[in-house]
Parts: C-alpha cells; sequence; structure tokens
C-alpha cells in the first residue's frame, strides 16, 4: 500500500474522531438491539426450529447480524461522505491540491469505509461471544466473511455516491439498495421462505453470500453452496466495484 | 408611519438598542447609518414585528408592535439582510407562496408576481431554481417578494451589500420608483453613496444609541465643514505634521497615511499651507461627503 | 383594508394552509420520493412480518386466539410506518427548513406566526402518514393480513399515531443543535419500534420492562391498530387512544411556545 492512501485514510479517521459520537448507535448498539428485541420476541416461537438448523433463533440471526452491519456500515459511510466530499465539502480539492494520485484519494476513502464496518463487526463479534453465540472452532472466520461482506459493495456504493446526480439518489439507494439487502439476504430467515422466483435475486446480493459464510462459520455448519463460489461472487463484486468506483472518480475530477 | 419612543433590546447583559427615538413619516426614506453591530438590523427586526422590544414604546402604522404583530405585517415589505428565499421553489412560486402567507387569493397572487418579475426585470427566469441565481438576482427577487403585499411600509436591511455595480444601479432605480409612488421606505446601509441617493432623512447609530440625525445635507452642515482638503507628504510619519499645519484649518486630523483639513474654503486653506512654506507631495480639494460624517461620528478603529 | 379585516379574523384562529401550500408546490414533482417512503415500510413488513412469519406460523394472542405470525405484526408495521412518516418530517425536514434554509425567517416577517408554521408542518406530515398509511392497509387487505371492516378504523387510528408523533417531533426539533442529536433520536425511535410488541405480545416481557414499555406512545399506537385489524374491540382501546391524544397535544404545545422563542428573537 502506497503512503498516499495512508495520508488520505488519514484524513477521514481524523474527521470521524470529531463526529464519532453520532455513530456510536447505528454501529454498535443498533445490532445488539436487533439480537435482544428479535430474539426475545421471536425466538420464545421459532427456538430450535427445523426451518433454522435446529439452533435457537438468536444463534440464527446473529452472525447474519455480524455481516449485515458490516455491510451497512461500511456502505452508509460512503454515500453522503462521498458525494459531499466533491461538492458541499471541499476535502477532495484541498487533496487534489496535495500530491495525492486519485488512486491514492480513492483507496484511503474506501479503505476508511472498509474499516469502519470492520470495526462495527469487531465489536458486534465480541458481544456474540459474550452471549455465547460463538458456537464453532470456526467462528473467527466470521469476521472475515464480515470483512469480505464489507470490501464487496465498497466499491460499487463509492460509484454510485460519486456519479449521483442529486442528493435525493442517495435516499434511494438506502431505501432501494441498502435496506432490502438487509432485510432479504437471509439474516432475519432462511433464503428458502422466500417465494421460489424471488430466491435468485438473492443470489446476486453480495449481502446474502456473507450471511451465508458468516452463519457457517459460528454455527459450524456447511454454506449452501460451494465456499469458494460464495467468495468468488463476492470477490467479482469487489473487483468490479473497485474498477467502477475509479472510473466515477477519474470522471468527477476532470469536470 | 412609524414612531419609537425610548426603544431598547437586550440580550442577556448586551444592549443592542439602547433607547432610541424615531418618527417617520409617511412616504418618506429613512436610513439607518452605522458600523457592524450599531443596532441597526435589531431595530428593524423590531419594526418588522419579529422582535419584542425589551422596553419602550413601538408604535408602526398607528398600531402596536407588541399586540398587533400579524396586522402590522400584513402591511409591511421585508427585504432581510440574508434574502430566506425558499430554495426549494422556483422563482415564480415563491412570490405565489409568499403571498398566501399574506392570505393573497391564489388568482391575484400569480397576476402580481408576474407583474413583479417584470418589474426587477427577472420575468425570463420565472421558472429557475433559486439556487441558480447570482446575488444581484436574488436582492432583486427579495424585493420583488417585498412587494408582494402591496405594502405601505417597505424595509431593505442593507439592500446591496455585496452586489456588483450593475446590480447596485438596478436596485437603486427600482427603489427609487417605489418612492415615487409614495411607498415609504426604511433601510439600513454602509454606503454612503446609498444612503445620499435614496435617502430623506438618516439617523447614524453607534453602540445601540443615535448619534446624529438629519437630512444629508443638515448632517454635513453640523457636524463638518463644507469641504475637505486631503493633504500627502514624503514621509513615513505624517504625525509630524499635526503642529505645523494647526489652524490652517477649522479642524486638522491626521491619519497614518495623509492629513486632513475640514474647512469652508478649501482654496484659502491650501494658500495657507504653501504660505507656511509646506510642499505637500499632492493635493485633493473636495466637498465633504457623508463620509466625512460617518467616521467623524463613529471614528475610525474597525468594529470587528 | 379589505385585506386587514379579512387577516384581523382570521388571526384568531390557526392558518395551517399556507405551509401545506408550501410543502406542495415543493413536493408536487417529488412523489417518487412519497412513494419510496412507502415501499419502504413495505419492505419491513415482507421480511419481517411475512419472511420471519413463514418460520413462526401461528401465534397466541393473550386471549387464546390463535393468529397468522404475519397477521399479528402487520398492523405494528403500520403504526411504525405512521410513526416513522411524522417522525421524519417533523424533525429531518422542519429543522432543515428551520437551522438551515433559514425559511421560516421568511415567512415570520408575513402575518404568519410560529404557531401558524408548526401547526402547517404538522398538517403536511399528517397528510403525508396518511397516504402511506391507506396505502398500507389496502396493501395489508389483499394480502389477507385483515379480515375485518374494523380495520378501515386503523385508518383513522393511524393518523392519531401521525398526530402524536409529529408534536413529538417537533418538540424534539426544537431542542436539536446538529446532526448527531439525530442519530440518537433515531436510536429512540429504534429501541420504541423494537420494544412496543411488534414482534410479540408485551405480556412475553418481564414485568420490569412491561412497565417501561407502557410509557410508549408507540404501545398504545400498535395496541390500537392491532386490535382494529383484528376486530378485537375493547374499551382499553378509549385508553390507548387518550394517552395519544394527550402526548401528542401537550408535546405541540410546548413547541409552538419553544418554536416562538427560537423565531422571535
Amino acid at each position: 500500500m502506497r503512503a498516499g492512501t495512508l495520508h488520505a485514510f488519514e484524513h477521514w479517521l481524523l474527521n470521524y474522531k470529531r463526529t464519532w459520537h453520532g455513530t456510536l448507535f447505528s454501529g454498535f448498539l443498533l445490532p445488539v438491539l436487533f439480537i435482544v428485541g428479535l430474539g426475545m420476541a421471536v425466538g420464545g416461537y421459532v427456538n430450535g426450529s427445523s426451518a433454522i438448523g435446529g439452533v435457537d433463533y438468536v444463534a440464527f440471526i446473529a452472525p447474519g447480524l455480524l455481516a449485515s452491519t458490516a455491510f451497512q456500515i461500511s456502505s452508509g459511510e460512503l454515500t453522503w461522505p462521498v458525494f459531499a466530499a466533491t461538492r458541499w465539502g471541499s476535502q477532495y480539492k484541498a487533496m487534489q491540491a496535495s500530491p495525492l494520485s486519485p488512486g491514492e484519494i480513492l483507496n484511503g476513502h474506501l479503505l476508511y469505509g472498509l474499516l469502519r464496518g470492520v470495526s462495527s463487526a469487531l465489536f458486534f463479534f465480541i458481544v456474540m461471544a459474550v452471549f455465547g453465540l460463538l458456537q464453532s472452532a470456526w467462528a473467527p472466520l466470521a469476521l472475515l466473511a464480515a470483512a469480505a461482506t464489507a470490501a464487496s459493495v465498497i466499491g460499487a456504493t463509492y460509484a454510485v455516491s460519486m456519479s449521483a446526480k442529486h442528493e435525493s439518489a442517495l435516499s434511494m439507494v438506502h431505501r432501494f439498495a441498502i435496506l432490502p439487502l438487509t432485510l432479504f439476504s437471509a439474516v432475519f430467515f432462511p433464503l428458502a421462505q422466500l417465494p421460489s422466483y424471488i430466491q435468485p435475486l438473492a443470489w446476486i446480493s453480495p449481502v446474502w453470500h456473507g450471511v451465508e459464510l458468516s452463519r457457517a462459520a459460528t454455527l459450524g455448519v456447511a454454506p449452501p453452496w460451494p465456499i469458494a463460489a460464495h467468495i468468488g461472487v463476492l470477490a467479482v463484486w469487489a473487483v468490479g466495484g473497485w474498477y467502477a468506483a475509479r472510473r466515477s472518480l477519474l470522471k468527477k475530477l476532470k469536470v | 408611519m412609524i414612531s419609537a419612543r425610548g426603544l431598547i433590546k437586550r440580550y442577556g447583559d448586551h444592549t443592542a438598542v439602547d433607547g432610541i427615538d424615531i418618527t417617520v413619516p409617511k412616504g418618506q426614506a429613512f436610513g439607518f447609518l452605522g458600523p457592524n453591530g450599531a443596532g441597526k438590523s435589531t431595530t428593524m427586526r423590531m419594526i418588522g414585528c419579529v422582535s419584542p422590544p425589551t422596553a419602550g414604546e413601538l408604535r408602526i402604522l398607528g398600531m402596536d408592535a407588541a399586540t398587533q404583530g400579524p396586522a402590522i405585517r400584513a402591511r409591511l415589505g421585508v427585504v432581510p439582510q440574508d434574502d430566506t428565499l425558499d430554495t426549494e421553489l422556483n422563482l415564480l412560486e415563491n412570490l405565489v407562496i409568499y403571498a398566501r402567507y399574506f392570505g393573497i387569493k391564489y388568482k391575484v397572487a400569480r397576476e402580481r408576481a408576474r407583474e413583479l418579475l417584470d418589474f426587477v426585470q427577472l420575468s425570463d427566469r420565472a421558472e429557475s431554481k433559486v439556487e441558480a441565481l447570482s446575488g444581484g438576482m436574488r436582492r432583486r427577487l427579495t424585493i420583488a417578494r417585498s412587494l408582494i403585499n402591496e405594502p405601505d411600509l417597505v424595509m431593505l436591511d442593507e439592500p446591496t451589500t455585496g452586489l456588483d455595480p450593475q446590480a447596485r444601479h438596478l436596485v437603486w432605480e427600482r427603489l427609487f420608483r417605489l418612492k415615487k409612488r409614495g411607498v415609504t421606505l426604511v433601510l439600513t446601509t454602509h454606503y454612503m453613496d446609498e444612503a445620499e441617493q435614496l435617502c430623506d432623512r438618516l439617523v447614524v447609530m453607534d453602540g445601540g444609541k443615535i448619534a446624529a440625525e438629519g437630512t444629508p445635507r443638515q448632517l454635513i452642515e453640523t457636524h463638518v465643514t463644507r469641504e475637505v482638503v486631503e493633504l500627502r507628504f514624503n514621509t513615513e510619519d505624517h504625525s509630524a505634521y499635526a503642529e505645523k499645519l494647526d489652524g490652517a484649518a477649522e479642524r486638522v486630523e491626521v491619519l497614518p497615511d495623509r492629513v486632513l483639513l475640514y474647512t469652508d474654503d478649501g482654496e484659502s486653506s491650501v494658500s495657507e499651507v504653501h504660505g507656511r512654506g509646506l510642499s505637500p507631495a499632492s493635493v485633493l480639494e473636495r466637498r465633504a461627503t457623508l463620509e466625512d460624517v460617518f467616521l467623524r461620528l463613529t471614528g475610525r478603529t474597525l468594529v470587528d | 383594508m379589505a385585506v386587514m379585516t379579512t387577516l384581523a379574523v382570521r388571526n384568531k384562529g390557526l392558518r395551517p394552509a399556507p405551509m401545506v401550500e408550501r410543502n406542495y408546490a415543493v413536493h408536487r414533482h417529488g412523489w417518487i420520493m412519497i412513494i419510496s417512503g412507502l415501499l419502504e415500510s413495505l419492505f419491513y413488513l415482507f421480511s419481517l412480518g411475512v419472511g420471519v412469519g413463514a418460520l413462526v406460523k401461528q401465534i397466541e394472542l393473550p386471549g387464546g386466539r390463535m393468529v397468522d405470525y404475519a397477521v399479528f405484526v402487520a398492523p405494528a408495521m403500520l403504526a411504525n410506518a405512521a410513526m416513522n412518516a411524522a417522525v421524519a418530517e417533523t424533525t429531518f425536514n422542519v429543522f432543515g427548513k428551520l437551522k438551515w434554509m433559514k425559511l421560516y425567517d421568511g415567512v415570520l416577517a408575513t402575518p404568519m406566526r410560529p404557531r401558524d408554521v408548526a401547526a402547517g408542518e404538522i398538517t403536511w406530515a399528517l397528510i403525508r402518514g396518511a397516504i402511506y398509511s391507506a396505502a398500507f392497509l389496502v396493501v395489508m387487505a389483499a394480502l389477507g393480513l385483515t379480515d375485518t371492516w374494523w380495520a378501515v378504523l386503523a385508518f383513522p387510528g393511524s393518523v392519531l399515531i401521525g398526530l402524536t408523533f409529529s408534536g413529538i417531533g417537533m418538540l424534539a426539533t426544537t431542542y436539536f443543535r446538529n446532526w448527531p442529536d439525530f442519530d440518537w433520536m433515531m436510536a429512540f425511535i429504534f429501541v420504541m419500534f423494537l420494544f412496543s410488541g411488534s414482534f410479540a405480545p408485551i405480556e412475553n416481557y418481564p414485568s420490569w420492562l412491561q412497565w417501561a414499555v407502557y410509557a410508549s406512545p408507540l404501545y398504545h399506537g400498535i395496541e390500537l391498530l392491532r386490535a382494529f385489524s383484528l376486530g378485537d374491540l375493547s374499551p382499553m382501546l378509549l385508553v390507548h387512544a387518550a394517552y395519544l391524544a394527550v402526548v401528542g397535544a401537550v408535546c405541540m404545545g410546548f413547541a409552538a411556545r419553544r418554536l416562538s422563542k427560537l423565531l422571535y428573537k
């Protein structure tokens, strides 16, 4: 990694030092509340059900929340801040005036987005351990799965936010991409509960693959697809996203 | 139209307006001059009935500002310092919706909005968003907005600050037309040329108090002399000339870069200077302006 | 003079209409945003109601009656949608107009008073929420998630929820300083969503938590709508409705007063 990338990353980290308290809830408390609230309410009815592999409902949703939290935080971090960086804010202008190359500006920002998601996941992972929800020796791999989920979406989110014409497009990203991806990627119920004609939609969702890998790790079961296939889809998203992000940034900086 | 007696506005310990008396008769263009923080905008907000006075009596259009705010505001037009335009609406909608706040019927509102866009020469931008407008255009739109209720009294807080010369002259010309129609104008400014152009009567405010009051001519006659001579010498330090020039004019003011002689007869003062054997590098004789009055009364130190 | 007399007469009551008209003019072309707001609540319904419902199948109500889980959760999602619409409009949008756009500074130079502004914004929030709620109810009926005509009453019920949360939102906005404050508000809203009996009868909760839930206006809203959509009426509904009305009215009163203080500097 080049030093420039780290400089750009540092900029966003310093920025975060000023706003961190506003992210405590969404980044750390929210997933915990989800397992307490849903686990207590729904758990009573479905604990041990064969549809979720005979485990407790909390043990079923927790690894899903681990991956989806990393996804939500990382992608959320790369919507408004990316849009703003070349518009209202002048962060990118200042960076451009320094010796940073566009690639370094991009990678620094993506790295920051990734680490925000991973740090939330790490915190939640510890909470899972405390609640006794890590039921397999493979469990630490769930953190990798969460990181891979975040890595698979940062480029795509960045590209969309960078090329958005109007601010309202970002609310659309939240409502029509981030939210449904969270709600329908087998975090709260297995994919088999969805009508069979909708299931292929989930197959292209990077979040679904991340969730299944994460769940396989904490429960110590085999994921629905071969592991390499899950990883392959995530990798395609990550690499494709990065190129799209790069293109969108170069286009923007030239204007 | 406006009568204020002992008007006071305090924010905590800070007294923004400290007991002022004003009377503005119908049809007059009345100006507030003063440095930043003198209390002009606060006074304007009190007259606009959006800032209740801490003490004193304030009557506007024959009504009590403290109790009849909405009825007074119905007959006022206000051009605030920051435009407060509705950035989510286009120009025409800005005017029509503003008319609706006054309870003006939709049909009438549309007609007036069209006329007013014409009046401020923005008809061709009727469908544009406010964000696409230049500073001067925004100002004109705000002036148009302030006229939507056909007000008896229009209040303008620094109507031309930040505008380029073309835009300023256009705004002045439109305001002049309003004045001719018999609309009473109250404005604040720190441009002396604006005050001289537009105002029939002025008050100079400083530190929340009224420092002087009168027509532009009266103010010049009362507070400074008819003419001013500006002398520059080839020196780093003009202060040495204070003594040498003493008595050469009614008043001598030494600035870091020049010396000002306040006099009723510029030529005789100049010959007096030469008679004392002094040879300035440059000599400028001019008529005294409001700016001289302003600086005389409010001092030369920066306020902010 | 004619203008003056009409105004003098009108000034006795509230004038919410101009503010509503203004918001309508802004959103006339932005219906996609409103539709997307509806879709958001439907996503929740399909995921946490229908999807999770397929796992849970049926649950037993405190009275002993068995219902499909989705039927149980759907009215809670409706209540949540009504709450979110009201809160989003009276916090994010009003705060933006108040602090950034300085819109109200311009409005108040007219005969409009702070309470007219507050009433207008709340009315607009209610209209927007009512559109969501009506559409949501139609979807519920179409999916067979309610099978009684009493469910029609869930519409005024959700407007009442909107009223309560518009008042709460307005009041909160007068205290907000900057964006991190909104995150904490969203946290509060979300905690209510999770713990107000949306996903299970609160009789299943530990008793200390039950008492906390009784304070939550959303809980009373959910109970109200659920009773209507299950056709399960009881005198307790008056208590729920009264609680919502009182909380809403008190918050609105304070909000109007605080808004006056903020704007009449």
